[in-house]
């Protein structure tokens, strides 16, 4: 296989779309920066005007109360949260599916695969263990998760979780300065 | 690019629809975590909106430069986490032609690739760069970003053979 062939492989893997939430995330972040970027230019031409009457006032104002609510940046919009089930089968190496059972045990290279159904659009999270297997925006009504988990051998047991909300809300810390 | 220094709200929607898909597909296989990709895309794209008047045409493609943001955000979150990603999700969609195994074999490999080549072979084979842009959008030269994606390569093919 030439080099170019062997790109090729890798080029069909492909762009890949940003869940719909964080798609309006990033927007309304990016507005929200815009606009307090239009404030801030007012606030730099009436900076002197309002300098000088501060000062002519002299009014000295001190650090706002700790605690004070007003200083508290909310995120997320407040919404109702989903409900949330989830249905679990398993797909036998054989091919066979079947429901699963807790009281079973599974080989390895068994698939256990997950089906949700949400009331309302939600943003979901696959763990295992705590540690992520999927993520994704899903709209109400049932679906099957695209994303399935192999059992191996000598695997031990394991918990499943399902995480969801209506948003993801993030809060991005920059880094400190040194 | 020249309408987004200007602030130009819609020139940006442009930009950012246009760039979207590529740009989240490139942080989720460098950080291969979700929610930090989701970070990242977010921060990326309010960087771009901070950084607009610095932009020059003469210093290469808008892609490039978005990209050059993106893979310096990701050091970023990459030093604030204070270790390198670990986890490999094996969520990617299938695409149009690979099967989903083929896509998930490919994945897998990718994933196991130091990220200094990584980044260089995801830019080159999956988004389509020359070495040109590789090279702007990860600060280095053309003749590096050249070794880099060869290198890549032959490790790739090496991981796919044992696989």
């Amino acid at each position: 296989m030439t080099d170019q062939e062997f790109d090729a492989r890798f080029g069909d893997l492909g762009p890949i779309e940003p869940p719909e939430l964080v798609v309006r995330r990033t927007v309304a972040a990016y507005q929200t920066e815009r606009r307090r970027g239009a404030v801030r230019v007012r606030i730099f031409a009436v900076g002197g005007m309002a300098l000088m009457a501060a000062l002519s006032l002299m009014v000295v104002s001190g650090p706002p109360d700790r605690g004070d609510p007003s200083t508290l940046v909310e995120r997320g919009s407040g919404a109702v949260l989903p409900g949330v089930d989830v249905k679990v089968a398993v797909r036998h190496a054989a091919g066979t599916t079947e429901r699963f059972a807790t009281n079973q045990r599974y080989a390895a290279g068994d698939t256990l695969m997950f089906r949700v159904a949400a009331t309302a659009p939600a943003d979901l999270k696959l763990l295992r263990e705590g540690v992520v297997l999927w993520a994704g925006h899903v709209n109400a009504g049932e679906v099957d998760l695209p994303v399935g988990y192999t059992l191996e051998a000598g695997e031990s047991a394991a918990r499943f979780v399902v995480e969801g909300g209506a948003e993801s809300i993030t809060v991005y810390v920059p880094a400190v300065a040194p | 690019m020249d309408a987004v220094r200007d602030g130009n709200d819609a020139a940006y929607m442009t930009l950012f629809e246009r760039h979207r898909a590529s740009l989240y597909g490139y942080a989720l296989r460098m950080t291969r975590r979700p929610e930090v990709a989701d970070d990242v895309f977010q921060e990326t794209f309010l960087r771009v909106h901070r950084a607009r008047t610095t932009w020059a045409s003469h210093q290469g493609s808008f892609r490039s430069w978005l990209f050059r943001i993106a893979t310096n955000t990701i050091r970023d979150r990459a030093r604030q986490a204070a270790r390198r990603p670990e986890v490999l999700d094996d969520t990617f969609e299938p695409s149009r032609s690979t099967t989903p195994s083929d896509r998930i074999m490919l994945e897998r490999a990718l994933a196991q690739l130091p990220e200094n080549l990584r980044d260089a072979f995801v830019l080159t084979a999956v988004m389509g760069m020359d070495h040109n842009e590789v090279a702007a959008a990860l600060d280095i030269t053309p003749d590096n970003a050249r070794a880099r994606v060869s290198r890549a390569r032959t490790r790739l093919r090496e991981l796919l053979e044992v696989s």
